[in-house]
Order: structure tokens, then sequence, then C-alpha cells
């Protein structure tokens, strides 16, 4: 990797170049393997300049669009939102914003919880 | 006087020549014999009495010795049992050191055992925890894949209610 994520996603935001050129830019520095790590590095950083939250929603399998739908509307137009699968939650959901706030409602942690209480 | 002698029936010329020849014995005697003699019983006499306080001295050395030896075996004696003392006391004392540390010793390995021994069962239940918890963990998630969608919903719902 010539240059961190956070990099590229700077880079884009300020100088707003053509996404054909960009994506060659990225290519050519050989870091198209991590082409997924700079669009979210984009969406978060474009998301923080307009004022809003990256919300990350994981859930152990596709649940219900209505579902995923309550929970997307508990956030404001400027918050992006990201829905990813993550069987090891076993069943629920984990809502994390900004990558610091976490509210885990999964089974997962349930368990976890019970472990750990004596 | 010749007369007198001749009437005695003494010969007078006779009697001289005996005196003469007693003196002549008496001058031989005294010279070879009694002078010789004389001189050999005090010499004797001497050797006897330097034999006799000889014996006298080496009496008393033998005394002195004696005496030395007595004290010098006595001192030995005390100083044998003082030996013997302090040998015992030193003794005494290293016997109690090495007991004392045999005990240290053997407090220290049974304290070990002991953790040990607390140590792998602490560990054995550890191991048992983790399995039963993972039983319990495959148990649910069968049982979760039976109805997943109601306990995804109730789940979110409690999400819902928190954000």
């Amino acid at each position: 990797m010539k240059y961190p994520a956070a990099i590229y996603a700077k880079a884009f935001l300020e100088i707003k170049p053509d996404l054909k050129k960009f994506l060659m830019m990225v290519d050519k520095n050989g870091d198209f393997a991590r082409i997924d790590k700079i669009i979210e590095a984009i969406e978060s950083q474009s998301t923080k300049e307009r004022g809003g939250h990256v919300v990350e929603l994981e859930m152990a399998r596709d649940v219900d669009q209505k579902l995923v739908d309550k929970l997307r509307k508990k956030f404001s137009a400027k918050d992006h939102i990201r829905t990813k699968i993550n069987p090891n939650l076993i069943a629920g959901v984990r809502v994390t914003i900004d990558g610091e706030r976490e509210l885990n409602q999964s089974l997962q942690r349930k368990l976890t919880n019970l472990w750990h209480t004596k | 006087m010749s007369e007198l002698f001749s009437a005695l029936g003494i010969n007078l010329k006779a009697l001289l020549i005996q005196g003469a020849n007693f003196v002549i014995l008496l001058a031989v005697l005294t010279f070879a014999v009694y002078r010789p003699l004389m001189r050999i019983v005090a010499e004797r006499r001497k050797k006897i009495e330097l034999g006799v306080r000889g014996g006298e001295e080496a009496a008393k050395r033998i005394a002195e010795a004696e005496q030395i030896k007595g004290e010098k075996i006595r001192e030995g004696e005390s100083q044998a049992v003082a030996i013997i003392n302090k040998g015992e006391a030193q003794g005494q004392k290293r016997s109690q050191e090495i007991v004392a540390g045999a005990e240290k010793k053997a407090d220290y390995i049974i304290e070990e055992a002991l953790a040990t021994a607390s140590k792998k069962k602490q560990e054995e239940m550890e191991k048992v925890a983790l399995e039963a918890q993972a039983l319990v963990k495959q148990a649910l998630i069968k049982t979760v894949e039976l109805s997943p969608e109601q306990i995804d919903e109730k789940l979110i719902h409690k999400a819902l209610q928190q954000l």
C-alpha cells in the first residue's frame, strides 16, 4: 500500500477529479486491491464534512426490509448508513456510529454478557 | 743395754733387722696397696654418690614429668571437653538450621504443589467452561436457525427503542 485510504479520500474530496482518472491513479499506485477501504474513507469524510455521521448496521443475515427502513429512519438525511452481514452476531443487530459509539443488540453480545456475569 | 736384751733373750741385731723389714714392708704396702686401694675406694664412693645424686635427680625429674603429664592430661581433658561441647553446640545449631531449611523447602514445595494443582484445576474449569459455552452457543445457533426472523425482529425492536 503506497498511501493510506484517508489520504486518497482527502485528495478525492479536495481535488474532486474525474472518477476514471482517480481509479487509474489508485491502480497505478498499486492500491486498487483496497478500493473498498478507499471508497469507505471517501464516504466517511464526505459525511463528516456535511455534518453527518457514518452509521453501520450489522446484522446476522438479511432481515425484513421494513425493519431495516425503521432503523434507517432513526437517523438524519445527512448520515451515511452502511449495512453489513455478520453471521458471528448469530441474531439481532449491532449499530456503530462513527466507529466509536456502539449499540449492540445481538445474540452474540447477550451470550458474552451471560458468560461474563457471575 | 745389750745385756738387758741378752737377758731378755732378744737379739738386738735381729730386732733391728726385723724392724727395718717391717718399715720397708709398711712402706711397700702403703705405696703399692693401701694408697691405690684407697684411691679406688674414693673413686667408687664418688661414683656411687654421683649415681645416688643422679638417681635422686632422675626421680625428681620423673616426679616433675609426672606432675606435668598430669597437668597436661587434665588440660587436654578440659580442652577435649570444651571441643566436644563446642562441637555438640555447633552440631546442634547446624542440625537445627538443616531441619529449619528442610521444613522451609518442604513448605515451599507444598505451596508450589498446591499452587500448581489450583492452577491446573482452574485451567480445567476454564476449559470445561469454554466447551460448555461452545456447546450452548451451538445449541442456540441451531435454535435460532429454526426461526431466525422472530429473534431478529425482537432484538431489532429493542435496538429501535434504545436509539
